[in-house]
């Protein structure tokens, strides 16, 4: 068992037990300090009007291509590259992540000869194209055009970033720092 | 017992028999080979013949040690792909897909069978002998796309090339 230190006492404790001010001192970054000063909660918040039947509109786009050859994902960059300037797509970045192995050390003979193995493996091969800024009719015909095209053996999985209007049920606070602290003394 | 080679050649061009040994003696716990010919067997590597006249296409001259190099596979699938989807039903399609090709194209074959799969398509491929007529041909496609696209449930589509006979993909001899 370790000793019990001061930073070891306050891990036993709930975070609703440690006083604020400790809190404070540690947890605090920069930008929640600006913040504070600025008052931005004080500021109201804009009204966007979305009118009915319009389109989604996705702030990013990843689609990740994944397959068993290399060659192969080459050839297809080359096809999404191609595709992406004739349909004025924003492609930002293309990225390679490194290959995953599956690997399966199995014995070579089917009686004893224990000394003797054999290494097998299957690579996945990944690629990810990241777009950005694309309404939704854009983008799901851009899918179908892609998809439609995927080489046999070549699996895709999309990741969408959708922009949606903020929640009216979410109101900033309004009450000043000094007033939380008198109430966390008077509980504790 | 030591089986041919699945070479459907006239008797009069190859004599030699090519052993590549799938005797159930071999994969017994209670009886033990000792013959080299049966023991010393490796899967897909066929021993060379005594007048080096057995007929090897190009794929068969790559042996599995050389698949991922210079040899690719026989079917294109992403069930081995990481979160790869319906790993059994489709080994287990491609090996009804293969016997089913095998049977109903009675030694027309010349390559093994290759399968594609986009979406939920299936596409076969393969190398043929125009040793029928092509309205058989014909009639052999529309007959086997049908009845596989009833069978699998998904559209089933040929995409074969043909060759002039067998001598054409003979690679080697060996």
């Amino acid at each position: 068992m370790f000793t019990r230190t001061f930073f070891n006492q306050l891990f036993l404790l709930k975070p609703s037990q440690i006083p604020l001010t400790i809190l404070s001192h540690r947890s605090i970054t920069t930008a929640a300090r600006l913040k504070k000063q600025l008052n931005i909660a004080a500021t109201p918040r804009p009204k966007i009007e979305q009118p009915a039947g319009s389109d989604e509109l996705y702030k990013r786009l990843y689609v990740e291509v994944r397959g068993h050859d290399p060659a192969v994902l080459d050839s297809y960059e080359k096809f999404v590259r191609l595709v992406s300037t004739e349909l004025d797509i924003q492609l930002t970045n293309i990225e390679n992540p490194p290959f995953f192995t599956e690997r399966w050390t199995l014995l070579r003979s089917k009686f004893a000869k224990k000394k003797y193995w054999r290494e097998y493996e299957i690579r996945t091969y990944y690629k990810k194209f990241h777009f950005k800024h694309l309404t939704g009719s854009t983008a799901s015909t851009f899918l179908e055009y892609v998809q439609r095209n995927l080489p046999e053996g070549v699996m895709m999985i999309v990741e969408r970033v959708r922009l949606e209007s903020f929640s009216e049920k979410l109101v900033p606070p309004s009450a000043s720092p000094s007033e939380i602290n008198t109430d966390q003394q008077r509980t504790s | 017992m030591n089986i041919l080679l699945k070479q459907n050649l006239p008797r009069y061009i190859c004599q030699q028999q090519c052993y590549l040994s799938t005797s159930p003696i071999v994969h017994s716990w209670f009886v033990k080979l000792t013959n080299v010919t049966q023991v010393n067997t490796e899967a897909a590597v066929p021993k060379h013949t005594r007048k080096r006249n057995y007929p090897l296409t190009y794929e068969q001259r790559q042996f599995p040690k050389l698949i991922g190099h210079t040899k690719t596979w026989n079917t294109f699938n992403t069930s081995n792909l990481r979160d790869g989807k319906r790993k059994a039903e489709i080994v287990s399609d491609d090996l009804f897909l293969r016997q089913f090709i095998y049977g109903t194209w009675h030694s027309l074959f010349v390559s093994e069978l290759i399968i594609k799969r986009r979406h939920n398509m299936v596409i076969l491929s393969g190398l043929v002998t125009r040793s029928i007529h092509p309205r058989r041909m014909y009639f052999l496609i529309g007959y086997t796309e049908e009845i596989l696209s009833a069978l699998l449930k998904t559209p089933v589509k040929m995409e074969i090339q043909t060759v002039e006979n067998k001598e054409d993909v003979i690679f080697t001899y060996w």
